[in-house]
């Protein structure tokens, strides 16, 4: 009698929860399909006049700045107050505000630019790329999609990503910057009016890339700031996991002369 | 392959290298300066983003400093040769290192000398990087 009626109370509970049923999906969620969702890479799509999967080598040229966009065009008075600050620690031996160095992300287009391989993923409907470098990602959407609209807009450190064909170049669209504790090269200030536009061709017979950005930012500097870089495939090595850990960085001696206020 | 990478990476300026491989720039070292340091290993951090060292070297006047010596994280390392454990609390090793640029005692590390003679390595490019340098 007595495991019946153990029976009999289970059966009650089971009666007051309702069937498993998915909940339903907020508006936000609603608004477009997933970028791996197999009925959007199911979609036929002209076919990508280029391939980006692989690893990847940003090439250090001298004559485009290195890891720097050089040259950088005209600041704005408060932009070249800030880089006259970043110059004048330099001066004493001192970083001023070395946010990288505090573990912050990079952020784009910086993440490009770093001394460390970026594997590249590309699908049809999106291409993801991975930096070495503290293993910052960009999510570049090409299933058509357009930019959130600025109320619904996350500024990111490597912003929100678009990209489309033109013929044999990749057009990649970024938006959606934010402004804290994020740095273009040494000390130059970015405002979340950054725009940065790069378009990408293959050269050396596919064993090369070039990224030309166009950075527009009306806060910090005046007109369009360009550069190209160039990255090699690099078919012997895999990227690792490398992660900023600050209570690790706040162990080297060169951390107190990072002057952060 | 291994020859080629480590000739690209001698022709680099450390100053020029060092920022966009690190975390951080190297405005505190002096990195046109390279010293020796004969000490002996307290600890040995083999840590991302950066592996550092506390070494303890005995001044003229006979007394114990404790230097600290940042380097670049084990992946980075391994591909100079390193291992976890190339640098084991009690060995006398020799640091060559860019010091600090207002004296103080610690630098960012060039390679080190150990027990065995070996030297291992700690400035140039980055894993996986092949070398390719134009323009110069």
């Amino acid at each position: 009698m007595q495991i019946r009626h153990v029976f009999a109370a289970f059966a009650i509970i089971a009666l007051n929860i309702p069937a498993y049923a998915p909940q339903a999906q907020t508006a936000l969620e609603n608004k477009h399909i997933g970028a791996l969702a197999p009925a959007n890479l199911s979609k036929p799509r002209p076919k990508a006049p280029f391939n980006l999967t692989g690893t990847w080598n940003m090439v250090i040229d001298q004559r485009n700045g290195e890891y720097l966009f050089e040259p950088h065009p005209r600041l704005t008075a408060a932009a070249q107050a800030e880089l006259d600050k970043y110059a004048a620690y330099k001066k004493k031996g001192y970083e001023y505000r070395d946010d990288v160095g505090a573990c912050w992300p990079v952020g784009m287009p910086s993440i490009m630019t770093r001394y460390w391989p970026i594997e590249i993923i590309q699908l049809p409907t999106e291409i993801v790329l991975i930096s070495m470098f503290d293993n910052n990602v960009r999510w570049i959407y090409m299933d058509g999609r357009s930019h959130p609209s600025p109320d619904d807009m996350v500024y990111t450190y490597n912003g929100h990503s678009v990209g489309h064909w033109e013929g044999d170049t990749l057009v990649i669209d970024t938006v959606g910057l934010t402004d804290d504790h994020h740095w273009l090269q040494t000390g130059i200030p970015s405002s979340t009016q950054l725009h940065i536009v790069e378009r990408i061709r293959m050269v050396n017979a596919g064993r090369s890339f070039e990224d030309q950005f166009t950075m527009t930012d009306p806060v910090n500097w005046v007109g369009p700031w360009v550069n190209t870089k160039r990255y090699d495939r690099e078919d012997r090595t895999d990227i690792e996991e490398h992660i900023c850990i600050y209570e690790q960085m706040n162990k080297l001696p060169s951390f107190k002369y990072n002057i952060r206020k | 392959m291994k020859l080629p990478l480590v000739v690209a990476s001698a022709l680099l300026l450390p100053g020029l290298t060092a920022q966009a491989v690190a975390h951080h720039s190297y405005n505190a070292f002096d990195m046109a300066k390279t010293v020796a340091l004969v000490g002996t290993v307290k600890e040995f951090h083999w840590t991302n983003p950066h592996s550092w060292i506390l070494l303890e070297v005995v001044d003229a006047a006979g007394t114990r400093q404790a230097v600290s010596i940042e380097s670049n994280g084990p992946g980075y390392l391994v591909r100079y040769g390193w291992k976890r454990e190339s640098l084991r609390p009690g060995d006398k090793i020799t640091a060559r290192m860019h010091p600090l640029r207002d004296g103080s005692s610690g630098g960012s590390l060039v390679s080190v000398v150990l027990p065995d003679g070996r030297e291992l390595q700690a400035e140039g490019l980055p894993p996986g990087h092949n070398g390719n340098v134009a323009g110069r």
